[in-house]
């Protein structure tokens, strides 16, 4: 066996155009795998990051109203004393943090322009645990003193023709009927690359939305993040309990973030997803083959030579095995540390699809344009047993079928 | 008239529809009967007038909660309304002034005007079951933007009434179709049907009760419900009106919509 070995690396450095070709032909495989393995992690992380930070929160406790004719939003169903209700749930453990909204359908009315939009009021200090609006601004800043201020999307601001410092007229229909109005300055403008938000979304804070809606004390969610976002489901329940005790279950509920309906679409992304894998690991895997076959019968006539020096039919098998293990070593070596790299790469810096993406206009955010790739040390593992059972798996059969042939005829035949 | 050539069986079938229609179609020769136009005609002679000031109750049913609010209307001629809320407390000062196709509206607790133009005149005005448009409607513009049809007569609530229905001319209109149940003695509408394009009911108006003032016939309590709105449904009672009293100068303006 040793002596196989020897003769096998020799093998390889004979010929080392040859060698080296086929480990690209790995290595391309490998850095392929990688870096589409890692920015579908990153994608797929990146839908539940913007769902939660958005919607969902970890556990989100709503009416259940609000929660059935979530798409139309009726203002009047509210939790109310949410204060209260965050104080004694608070006390639960494996809480990090706690925030609560209104949502609402309003109409925004600059000198020129009528809009109807989405208002959120927001708890601006708690907020920043979820939805951190101060890293998608770009113009003016985050709610200061003043709380008749809004942040609003820069697609919206367009629409409505304001800028900084303007004065934007909010007109709503309270929880009472009534149609109430108040003015806001526009105190910061926000991009955040979901087309949608951008376009429609605007937050000012809780309590000018309470006065719009006449609803003081009263929020449409609470939102709880979790040290442990698996425990949602528990904690949930453990909620729901409380709510149970104090005869609230009626009206109000607890959802994960799992249970939510955004979530069902998930499933379906992934089979997606592992579908764009396997036909790219497919791609690799006859790359691969197909230059393992090429470097096996182009040595037909050498092989010829060896066996009618003595060598047996399982010795030239070992000996093609143990070049292509060498191969395969090599090739994953390059595929590896380049695909890591690569992935590591995008994945400090981004991708920034943002220009695609402006064309797309999901009615929430869905994945944010800029894919940070998610690299992990089992991505390479994987990659590198891939790579690895590739590479013998396609030297076996060309390495069977010239150990099988006579002598003479493989000395013939390379001399045709 | 020289008619080239007849294409195909499809004109040939038209042509036929079109001589069917024709035969079958009852002429009003006789004159004892109106037409239609002759029918909104009258209508007319009710609902137009040169000025008039009410003070309306507004009842919004929407499930099990009873709003209600309280309003003063001042009209000018076909061109010009203005409406002042005085309760509840959250609507009170709200006014809405209507010169033209303008609407503008005032709010007090953002002593704000907003205008109101386009799709933003078919939103619900104040929380009821009527559109700021349905509040801004003339007669005049009626008659210019629809066809009129008479389709027969039918006993509605007791009552013998002329069934006509309107087309609109105009494709985007909201309300492309209506279907009014006119009164054969009084001609007040007691029910009118608004359909969009596709046939699809948007809304049902019905009048509870006319009163007889000194020239005409007026619905004093109207129901209009909206049937794209869960259980809900509005109530206008008009409990005092004057027609023709002179109305103080300067009420259509936007000073007096912005006067506290």
């Amino acid at each position: 066996m040793k002596k196989i070995i020897q003769l096998a690396w020799r093998n390889i450095w004979r010929n080392w155009r040859r060698t080296i070709l086929a480990s690209l032909a790995v290595s391309f495989g490998m850095v392929s795998i990688i870096f589409s393995y890692s920015y579908l992690e990153g994608v797929t992380a990146s839908i539940y990051k913007s769902l939660i930070e958005t919607e969902l929160g970890h556990v989100k406790i709503v009416s259940r109203e609000f929660l059935r004719l979530e798409r139309i939003m009726p203002k009047e169903h509210l939790i109310y004393n949410f204060k209260n209700l965050e104080a004694d749930i608070s006390s639960l453990p494996g809480i990090s943090a706690m925030t609560e909204r209104i949502k609402f359908h309003l109409i925004l009315s600059s000198e020129d322009e009528n809009e109807p939009c989405l208002g959120v009021g927001i708890n601006p200090e708690q907020e920043t645990h979820f939805f951190d609006l101060r890293q998608h601004l770009i113009q003016g800043s985050y709610f200061q003193e003043s709380a008749a201020e809004m942040l609003i999307g820069d697609g919206l601001a367009q629409k409505l023709g304001v800028g900084l410092g303007d004065e934007l007229l909010a007109v709503t229909t309270d929880i009472n009927y009534s149609t109430y109005a108040l003015t806001f300055t526009v105190a910061g403008i926000f991009k955040t690359g979901f087309t949608f938000m951008d376009k429609n979304f605007f937050y000012i804070p809780i309590e000018k939305a309470q006065e719009l809606l006449d609803c003081q004390g009263a929020a449409h969610e609470i939102l709880l993040l979790l040290e442990d976002a698996e425990k949602a489901t528990e904690i949930s329940s453990e909620i729901l309990t409380f709510l149970k005790e104090n005869a609230l279950e009626d009206t109000l509920t607890a959802v994960p973030w799992q249970d939510n309906f955004f979530m069902t679409y998930m499933p379906f992304a992934e089979i997606v997803f592992s579908g764009i894998l396997l036909i790219i690991m497919l791609i690799a895997a006859l790359v691969i083959l197909n230059t393992m076959l090429m470097a096996v019968l182009e040595r037909t006539h050498e092989i010829g030579i060896i066996k009618s020096m003595g060598m047996r039919n399982g010795g030239v098998v070992a000996l093609i095995l143990v070049e292509a293990t060498f191969i395969g070593l090599l090739g994953v070596f390059i595929g590896g540390s380049v695909g890591s790299g690569l992935s590591l790469l995008a994945q400090n810096t981004g991708l920034d699809f943002t220009r695609m993406m402006e064309k797309m206009e999901f009615e929430f955010a869905f994945f944010s344009p800029v894919i940070y790739p998610k690299f992990t040390f089992g991505i390479l593992l994987g990659a590198v047993v891939f790579g690895l059972v590739t590479t013998l798996v396609a030297a076996f059969y060309p390495a069977r079928k010239a150990s099988r042939m006579e002598p003479v005829e493989a000395l013939r035949a390379s001399l045709k | 008239m020289k008619i080239k050539k007849i294409r195909g069986t499809v004109m040939n079938k038209f042509f036929l529809l079109c001589i069917v229609t024709f035969i079958l179609t009852p002429h009003h020769s006789a004159g004892q009967e109106l037409s239609a136009e002759a029918i909104l005609a009258r209508i007319d002679d009710n609902m137009v007038y040169e000025t008039a000031y009410s003070e309306i109750d507004m009842i919004i049913t929407i499930g099990k909660r009873v709003i209600e609010k309280k309003l003063v209307s001042y009209s000018g001629g076909v061109e010009n309304s203005f409406i002042e809320f005085l309760s509840p407390a959250r609507d009170r000062g709200t006014k809405m002034l209507k010169t033209g196709k303008v609407l503008k509206v005032y709010f007090p607790s953002a002593e704000r005007v907003m205008r109101l133009s386009g799709h933003m005149l078919k939103q619900s005005m104040m929380g009821s079951d009527f559109s700021y448009e349905d509040m801004m409607e003339t007669a005049e513009e009626l008659k210019k933007e629809y066809q009129v049809k008479l389709l027969g007569e039918e006993i509605f609530n007791d009552i013998a009434c002329y069934v006509l229905e309107l087309e609109s001319r105009d494709e985007s209109k909201t309300y492309f179709f209506r279907k009014i149940w006119v009164d054969k003695e009084k001609f007040i509408g007691h029910k009118v049907e608004f359909s969009a394009k596709s046939g699809k009911l948007l809304k049902v108006m019905t009048v509870g009760d006319t009163q007889s003032f000194k020239n005409r016939y007026y619905p004093t309590r109207v129901t209009m419900v909206d049937k794209l709105r869960e259980d809900s449904k509005t109530e206008m009672m008009i409990k005092n009106i004057q027609f023709d009293i002179a109305i103080p100068e300067g009420t259509f303006t936007e000073r007096n919509l912005m006067r506290r």
